[in-house]
């Protein structure tokens, strides 16, 4: 039963997660896919001098649609604003470009309402008939909710806290007050890379250039690249490393296994080799017998394992966005579960199995009693003095089976290892948020849409409650290069005062702005990586409004943010905007509390509601610190659920192997009780030496977690947040409390349940155990 | 007549109509049958018989090992079969030493360390008096030289030397031997009935499960066992 149980659970574990590797690796690209996604993005005001079919017609294009794109912002819930990407759809009955569908209400909005992708829903008040409040520039106006649509494509709601809303393009024009056909989505045939849709845009674009139209910007996503897709690659590699371990850890346990249970049959195979049976009949019989515990485990493991698997990729799909299309998995899927579950435990008791079928029958028949211990493995103790041999006794048992006990502590130490490395992981991404929240010091910032005069843009707020300050800072999008096109809209400049209090962020190479001589930035990392990683002391050429200026990189700043450049307020003022405007408004609260900032928050929404500042956005520190926090949480989660995993795994393990050494002892717990030893003795003792066990895997595994946490925070910082993200390496003095509590809890545990089982076994019953 | 007076003048082993059967897949089967006799202290008892004629189980039942289906068992003024699991152990380290056939040392641990465990169990040896009585008794069995020495390292007879001081650690009045030469030459077999033999002289009560000739052995009582029940029970006459 026991090996059946085990065998199982390997199986459950790796056929859980291939099934839904194997679901969601599939379903988010085809989800994806399926929503045919633009392959470029772009923007001109002069777009109205042709038609599509000027575009349609292009050999090199497989569609072009108009989806206008306007930010602006929607009451989710009574006085809190977030933003909504509003499209202006050109036909919702004939999409050929980033299609979405209806779900609920109308899939084709009356004029005047509007569709909101659901995952906005689990964000919003809103639903179907509800009236959404938008705000455009300084108008609030009532737009109803007709329909609720899917939207596979966009990045979900719920992590970047924002609506995804699409109206017609008249309803477009009249809540933004923007001309629509202003964007256009184009897919190109035959493309394999990102640079054979560069040369394909170069080419339409030098074709619009010489009929006169000016393309203002030139966008280029990821080749049929979900935007979140990082993360579910992130989390199927964490999957595939997973299942890894828990195979070689599952391998490891019925190995153990199925030696000691042939270790049980020696006798028999004596017996069976005296009547005459030869090698060959012997191998076949106990070949059999492991064939028969393999179908068992088949037959009940696959199930279960489609049904957790499917279960986990649905969770997963959830968090996403995404639906789950597949239906039916792969025979080879199948396959390969059935082919595991049978051959595993064939081939891992093949060693044991031919040791057993080699014995001799006088070895066989003479199997009796205690194993003596070889006198070489050990020399005892003399003389001396002597600890109480209970003692003695827990410590040896547990190096008799040295082999084992290594394979013990190992897995179950790499279990720890990974147990609190995960935590060391959370902890690295945690004190990242921490610097994020920290090197951003003010509690509301309002990002104005337009440039406007200091004084207009603070009149509305001269008498807010809670407020100790003010500052203004103002910024912009520039261009690093003189291309039109780049690999984003292009960098936004941040100008601030070099000197400000409210931004403290560490540099991690060069210096901070100094704000005297030669015009200088700072860059972010993310900014760096989009503008081909020029080295702190490069002098760049900056362009912004049309003008040129050459400054130089005097530092390298590291945050979750999107690609960003700091500039001094008044450098960037002389070079770009003489009459000192600005666009953002960094609020400093007196009572920094949540609560209490939440309700500035709320009293900043009422001043912006009766003026006329147009507002992008307004976002608390803390709301900023949760939209990055959700990007991250699936992640963290998954990482230590996972790790979670391993270390029930691995304790599986050491409660097999500890089964297997009390199972391979019943004599000796004869000869024990019948020595005086009472049960509550012989269950210390087993217990004692499982609490040893527990206790070196718990050291080796910590000793262990270092290097791996070394390792892994960068790896995770990369694979989550881009190339070269500098995810320090954290120590996490919870987890190494929960890491060591439930290793020595697991450890008890393993020893306690075959512990009680062996001491309900009779004294009797025990000597006779053969 | 006060207990000191009772436990001195009463049998030291007592069995009265002790019945003991297995459950198996084709009924219940009786191993023993009605059993009663009494042991008193110093006698040196061979049981013996063929085969599954319930020597084994008589022994159990003496041990504590078992329990009795029917019938009473009571040794040194305790009816052991009216004792839990735990109490058993204590009562059965404290009362009785038991040598078996095949030895059954602790193979980790060395023979000195076999014997203290079994000192550690029973706690009635204060502990710093420990080691020198596990150093006197090995000496008593001719084994001294071995006290640090694994099991393993010794031969069959050091063996089973080794096991008889364990029997003794705990200065039990009962020692209870099952097949204790069954696994040994005869030379070897001889010495070990001669260690027996003196245990006897220093005032212990020696049971001996056999199944060898007892004829010229120094035994001061032979009984009998065929299918469960006592068919002789003889005296040596002195």
């Amino acid at each position: 039963m026991l090996v059946i149980f085990a065998l199982v659970l390997g199986l459950w574990g790796v056929g859980s997660l291939l099934v839904s590797a194997a679901i969601l690796q599939n379903d988010l690209r085809a989800t994806f896919i399926g929503t045919k996604p633009p392959h470029a993005i772009l923007t001109s005001t002069n777009f109205d001098r042709v038609d599509l079919a000027f575009f349609r017609n292009r050999p090199e294009l497989q569609s072009a649609e108009f989806r206008d794109l306007s930010w602006q912002r929607i009451e989710a819930h009574p006085d809190e604003w977030i933003p909504v990407w509003l499209f202006g759809v050109e036909d919702f009955n004939n999409l050929s470009l980033a299609r979405f569908h209806g779900e609920k209400g109308k899939k084709v909005p009356e004029p005047g309402t509007m569709l909101i992708e659901r995952n906005g829903q689990l964000i919003s008040d809103l639903a179907v008939g509800a009236n959404a409040r938008i705000r455009a520039g300084s108008k609030v106006r009532e737009v109803p909710v007709s329909g609720v649509s899917f939207d596979p494509a966009q990045a979900p709601a719920t992590q970047d806290h924002l609506i995804y809303a699409y109206v017609d393009k008249q309803t477009y024009t009249d809540i933004t007050g923007e001309p629509s056909n202003q964007r256009l989505l184009l897919r190109l045939k035959d493309v394999k890379t990102r640079k054979d849709i560069q040369t394909a845009v170069n080419r339409l674009l030098a074709d619009l250039e010489s009929m006169g139209i000016t393309v203002a910007s030139v966008n280029i996503p990821k080749l049929d690249e979900h935007p979140h897709q990082w993360q579910l690659n992130t989390l199927l590699l964490l999957e595939g490393s997973i299942t890894f371990l828990a195979f070689l850890m599952g391998a490891i346990l019925v190995s153990q296994l199925m030696a000691a249970i042939l270790a049980r049959q020696i006798r028999q195979i004596g017996v069976l080799k005296a009547i005459g049976a030869s090698r060959f009949p012997v191998f076949q019989i106990y070949l059999a017998m492991v064939l028969i515990v393999g179908v068992a485990a088949t037959i009940i493991a696959i199930p279960l394992a489609v049904s957790s698997g499917s279960a986990f990729a649905s969770f997963v799909s959830g968090k996403l966005n995404f639906d789950i299309l597949t239906k039916r998995l792969p025979f080879r899927l199948y396959f390969l579960l059935v082919a595991a579950g049978l051959l595993m435990p064939i081939l891992l008791s093949l060693p044991a199995l031919l040791k057993g079928v080699r014995v001799s029958v006088n070895e066989a028949l003479s199997d009796f009693g205690i194993r003596q211990d070889s006198p070489s493995n050990r020399k005892a103790a003399a003389g001396g003095p002597h600890l109480p041999a209970i003692l003695v006794l827990a410590g040896r048992n547990t190096l008799r089976r040295k082999r084992r006990l290594m394979v013990t502590v190992f897995t179950m130490a790499l279990g720890v290892a990974i147990f609190s490395a995960g935590f060391n992981v959370r902890q690295s991404l945690r004190n990242l948020l921490t610097d994020v929240r920290d090197g951003m010091r003010h509690d509301v910032q309002v990002v104005l849409r337009d440039q406007i005069p200091k004084d207009t843009a603070l009149a509305p707020f001269r008498s807010l409650d809670n407020l100790n300050r003010i500052e203004t800072w103002n910024g912009g999008k520039g261009e690093l290069q003189n291309r039109v096109v780049s690999t984003d809209d292009g960098v936004g400049i941040v100008a601030l005062p070099y000197d400000t209090d409210l931004f403290r962020i560490r540099v991690e190479k060069g210096r901070w702005l100094q704000g005297s001589g030669e015009p200088e930035v700072v860059m972010n990392q993310q900014a760096l990586e989009g503008y081909g990683n020029p080295r702190v002391g490069d002098t760049l050429s900056l362009k912004v409004a049309g003008k040129k200026l050459a400054v130089k990189l005097v530092g390298i700043v590291w945050e979750l943010d999107k690609p960003k450049i700091y500039m001094d307020q008044k450098q960037f003022d002389a070079f770009a905007n003489p009459d000192h405007l600005v666009n953002s408004l960094m609020f400093v609260a007196n009572d920094k509390t949540y609560d209490r900032v939440m309700v500035l928050k709320r009293e900043i929404e009422k001043a912006i509601r009766p003026s006329d500042l147009n507002v992008l956005y307004v976002m608390s520190q803390a709301e900023r610190v949760k939209v990055i926090y959700d990007h991250l949480n699936i992640i963290l989660t998954t990482i230590i659920s996972l790790a979670l995993m391993v270390l029930v795994v691995s304790g599986l393990g050491m409660a097999s192997a500890t089964g297997i050494n009390i199972m391979e002892r019943t004599r000796e717990i004869g000869v024990l009780r019948a020595i005086g030893a009472t049960p509550e003795m012989i269950y210390q003792l087993f217990v004692a030496e499982g609490m040893i066990v527990s206790l070196a895997s718990v050291l080796l595994g910590l000793l262990l977690s270092l290097p791996l946490s070394i390792a892994a925070s960068p790896f995770f910082g990369s694979l989550m947040l881009g190339d070269g993200a500098m995810l320090r390496t954290a120590f996490s003095a919870h987890g190494f409390w929960v890491t060591l509590v439930a290793t020595i809890s697991f450890g008890w545990l393993a020893s306690r349940i075959p512990a009680r089982r062996a001491i309900r076994v009779s004294t009797r019953e025990a000597l006779a155990y053969e | 007549m006060n207990d000191q007076n009772k436990t001195s003048q009463s049998p030291l082993i007592e069995l009265c109509g002790v019945t003991k059967q297995f459950q198996s897949p084709a009924g219940a089967a009786p191993v023993l049958r009605d059993v009663s006799l009494a042991v008193d202290r110093g006698e040196f008892v061979a049981v013996v018989g063929k085969s599954g004629s319930g020597k084994s189980t008589l022994l159990n039942m003496l041990t504590g090992i078992d329990h009795p289906s029917q019938g009473t068992v009571t040794v040194n003024a305790t009816d052991i079969h009216r004792l839990s699991e735990s109490s058993l152990a204590r009562w059965r380290g404290k009362n009785v030493g038991i040598v078996f056939q095949f030895f059954q040392l602790i193979p980790t641990l060395s023979i000195r360390e076999n014997l203290i465990l079994a000192m550690d169990f029973v706690n009635s040896i204060p502990k710093n008096e420990r080691n020198r009585r596990a150093e006197a008794l090995l000496a008593e069995v001719g084994i001294s030289q071995h006290a640090d020495k694994l099991p393993a390292e010794l031969s069959g007879g050091e063996q089973q030397r080794a096991a008889i001081a364990r029997a003794l650690a705990n200065d039990p009045p009962v020692i209870v031997a099952d097949e204790p030469t069954g696994n040994l030459d005869s030379k070897t077999a001889t010495a070990i009935q001669g260690l027996f033999a003196g245990l006897v002289g220093k005032g212990k009560t020696v049971i001996v499960v056999t199944h060898e000739d007892v004829s010229d052995s120094a035994y001061s009582r032979t009984i009998s066992l065929s299918d469960g029940t006592v068919v002789s029970d003889r005296k040596r006459e002195t």
